[in-house]
């Protein structure tokens, strides 16, 4: 009581060997002179088997490498060396997380005598940094899977709008992602038939079966996939994850990525699937939208294109259409035959601006009108007179481009006009081939002269033939359009011989001739025949 | 004379050695980008994804400072570095010397680098845990001037400390490159220095070098470790010297 307290005694030999840190004293190439008891219990080994040891021996190959690179370099720059981490292999083979600090002793000449190094146990700290990587890396990877996640959403923006393409370019994406062994996207078609896009390496034959089992084929498939959520689960060959595409919960499909044991976080990898799954249903579904759009075009035109062509013992006709190449969509180009009453034929070649439902609808249009206007009076200038009208109350109609002939089946004359539309072609046989360049106005809805459009007038002799065509027939980028007139009029002459059929046929490949057609091409040829004996 | 610092620390390496050619011989230091003095924001992981980048920039020095008949003398990695840069201009230099070369680390079909694939990727790994007083707060002081390195030098562990991320690609080049056959062909007259217990080009390697080096002399120096230009200046030098 009062009295004043007495440190316990302790020898500078017990603050060495009991120190809370090993202590190392070696020649200044390493070979340990000295060594304190905790060193000796924290690796296990025997004091007479570390004399004579050299502390770089004690180090994984790695750390030697540290050792020989820094750590001596160091020591004698600057004659001290501070928090250098190694790992030391315990005696038991294990490791030694440590710390090392250690000054340099100099003797009287200035060389180096002795270096004294003391170690500190990092266990905790090395697991610490672990996990402040482990956090960057999966920071890392976040930052990785909303890159991926911008593009995928670029693929989609550029990729055609087809769902075939938009599957194929997710799974690309996909698959090409850091980590990732193999991805595949599936769409369901018709008859629960599931269509594999991408799929390489260990995804191979991973559609043919939902995570929980369930055969995607047939009949379940479209029911497997509307109960499938998104799931991540190992399988032997890593880790699965899959993600239903569903718009307004119909099933369109599955995604399935696999990536390697732990090389992701569960929650943040289904997460990441899901986002993809959205994305995508949603241009698969807006695609799909597209494609109907397009086949309702597509069966339209057909429809309008496919209509009966009379058959009269006086005349034959034929018709070819030929889509574009570079376009997915319908075209505007139209063809019409039909008779007035029993004493003549017209014959109709027409091109509306556009392409797709809009433009079919418009040339469906156009072509109910021009039958209905050539019915009540069949001279080619009152009936584009009066589509021009019609124009007006029809946008799509503006500046359709329209050629209307009407042939006497009594004595071969030809009344025609030309709103815009390519010059029809006229051979009488015996004679040369002719171009028709008279009874020419502006496209439909864009008049600008007054009066009634103009007609002209000619005749068709018994075995003469008249062409009607769109202008992708005889437009090349490359050529001067008269060029290509010229071209087609020397075509049609050597093609004397060919019935009908055959000459639209054998034009329409002719004329592509140099490649690049690019645009439709519709023609229509009437050949008025001579009279039965 | 043009000394190169091999990986790990800068041009300090060489303050022991240098004095003793001043008096007969140009001496020209640098630091290898991101090392030192050097202006690491010069750095970019695609042109230094080799060692030709480095070897470039040893040429680049040498015809900006308009260098001829060059005794270029490397330590480590860098003595590949000068045999790269001397087998794209050979009559640049007049002598190479190359201290504890090896032109590859790891052993592979009958030849011995001295490790395994696994020592080295575990070296590469443990590279985390060392930043040598390096930290994001003191990169700009130290990167912003790199004119001044005096601002870094309160530091302790100053003349090994580069950015992380340099550091590890280094790493990675140096211990992962194949230069074997980049010793073909070289006619410039070699001097191999090699320590007797050095843990990272071990003897048999300095032997490999010096047998398809044919203009190369051998010398098998008392020295133990890496380092020679450290722990052995003296016989450093004087093996340089008898060469010369």
């Amino acid at each position: 009581m009062g009295t004043g307290r007495t440190a316990p005694q302790e020898s500078a030999e017990e603050l060495y060997e009991s120190a809370p840190c090993g202590y190392l004293s070696t020649e200044p190439d390493g070979t340990v002179v000295r060594v304190n008891r905790t060193f000796l219990e924290w690796t296990g080994y025997e004091r007479e088997a570390m004399l004579g040891a050299r502390l770089q021996d004690l180090l994984t190959p790695g750390g030697r490498i540290y050792h020989e690179t820094h750590y001596a370099p160091l020591l004698r720059m600057q004659g001290e060396v501070r928090e250098i981490a190694v790992e030391i292999m315990r005696a038991d083979g294990s490791r030694l997380p440590a710390l090392l600090n250690s000054v340099l002793a100099l003797d009287a000449a200035g060389e180096p005598a002795l270096v004294r190094t003391t170690i500190f146990d990092a266990t905790d700290r090395r697991e610490y940094e672990r996990e402040l990587q482990r956090t960057r890396d999966r920071e890392r990877e976040a930052r990785e899977r909303v890159e991926r996640l911008q593009g995928i959403g670029a693929a989609l923006a550029t990729s055609p709008l087809s769902r075939d393409a938009i599957a194929a370019a997710v799974a690309t994406e996909l698959e090409n992602r850091a980590g990732a062994v193999g991805a595949a996207v599936g769409l369901l078609g018709g008859g629960g038939r599931v269509r594999a896009f991408g799929g390489r390496g260990a995804t191979r034959g991973l559609l043919d079966t939902a995570p929980d089992g369930r055969p995607l084929a047939g009949s379940a498939a479209a029911r497997a996939l509307e109960e499938l959520a998104t799931v991540v689960q190992d399988d032997a060959h890593g880790v699965l994850a899959a993600a239903p595409l569903l718009t307004e919960g119909r099933p369109l499909g599955v995604l399935m990525v696999r990536v390697p044991h732990g090389s992701e976080e569960p929650a943040a990898e289904a997460a990441f699937l899901d986002a993809c799954a959205s994305q995508c249903a949603h241009a698969l579904e807006h695609a799909r939208l597209y494609e109907e759009e397009r086949d309702v075009a597509a069966t339209l035109q057909r429809s309008l294109l496919a209509a009966d062509t009379p058959n009269d013992e006086r005349f034959r006709v034929a018709a070819h259409y030929s889509p574009g190449d570079d376009s997915l969509e319908v075209g505007g180009d139209w063809f019409d035959v039909f008779c007035l009453g029993d004493a003549s034929v017209a014959v109709v070649v027409g091109d509306v601006v556009g392409r797709g439902l809009d433009a079919a609808t418009t040339m469906g249009q156009l072509r109910s009108a021009i039958r209905a206007l050539a019915l009540a009076d069949p001279s080619p200038s009152a009936v584009l007179g009066h589509l021009d009208s019609f124009a007006l109350q029809a946008p799509g109609a503006q500046v359709a481009t329209v050629v209307y002939a009407e042939i006497s089946l009594e004595d071969g004359v030809l009344r025609y006009a030309c709103a815009g539309h390519p010059p029809p072609v006229l051979t009488t046989p015996g004679a040369a081939t002719e171009l028709l360049w008279e009874g020419r106005s502006e496209p439909l809805g864009v008049r600008i002269s007054d009066g009634p459009r103009p007609e002209a007038t000619r005749r068709l002799s018994p075995g003469g033939r008249i062409l009607l065509y769109t202008d992708g027939l005889v437009e090349r980028r490359t050529r001067a359009f008269d060029e290509r007139l010229a071209l087609l009029a020397r075509e049609v002459d050597s093609r004397a011989g060919d019935v009908p059929t055959r000459l639209v046929s054998g034009l329409t490949e002719a004329m592509k001739g140099d490649g690049a057609a690019g645009d439709d091409v519709c023609l229509l040829c009437l050949e008025l025949l001579p009279a039965a004996p | 004379m043009l000394f190169a610092h091999g990986y790990g620390c800068d041009q300090n390496m060489w303050r022991l050695v240098t004095p003793a050619f001043e008096e007969d011989h140009r001496i020209v230091l640098f630091d290898h980008v991101g090392y030192g003095g050097s202006d690491s924001s010069a750095f970019d992981p695609e042109r230094y994804s080799s060692l030709d980048a480095y070897a470039d920039d040893v040429l680049a020095i040498c015809h900006e400072l308009e260098l001829e008949d060059v005794v270029f003398v490397g330590h480590s990695v860098s003595s590949m570095i000068g045999v790269l840069a001397a087998k794209r201009e050979p009559e640049l230099f007049d002598r190479l010397v190359l201290v504890g070369p090896s032109p590859r680390y790891i052993d592979e079909d009958g030849y011995t680098g001295g490790f395994r694939r696994e020592d080295i990727d575990e070296l590469l790994d443990s590279l985390e845990s060392n930043y040598l007083g390096w930290s994001s707060q003191m990169a700009p002081v130290i990167m912003g001037n790199p004119d001044r390195p005096e601002l870094g030098e309160e530091l302790t562990n100053s003349f090994c400390r580069t950015d992380p991320a340099i550091a590890a690609q280094f790493a990675r080049v140096t211990f992962l490159s194949d230069n074997r056959a980049d010793l073909d062909g070289i006619e410039v007259p070699a001097l191999v220095l090699q320590c007797s217990d050095d843990a990272i080009a071990p003897r048999a390697v300095g032997e490999f070098v010096h047998e398809r080096l044919p203009q190369s002399e051998l010398v098998l120096l008392r020295a133990t470790g890496h380092c020679p230009n450290l722990s052995a200046p003296e016989e450093t030098v004087d093996a340089i010297r008898a060469f010369l």
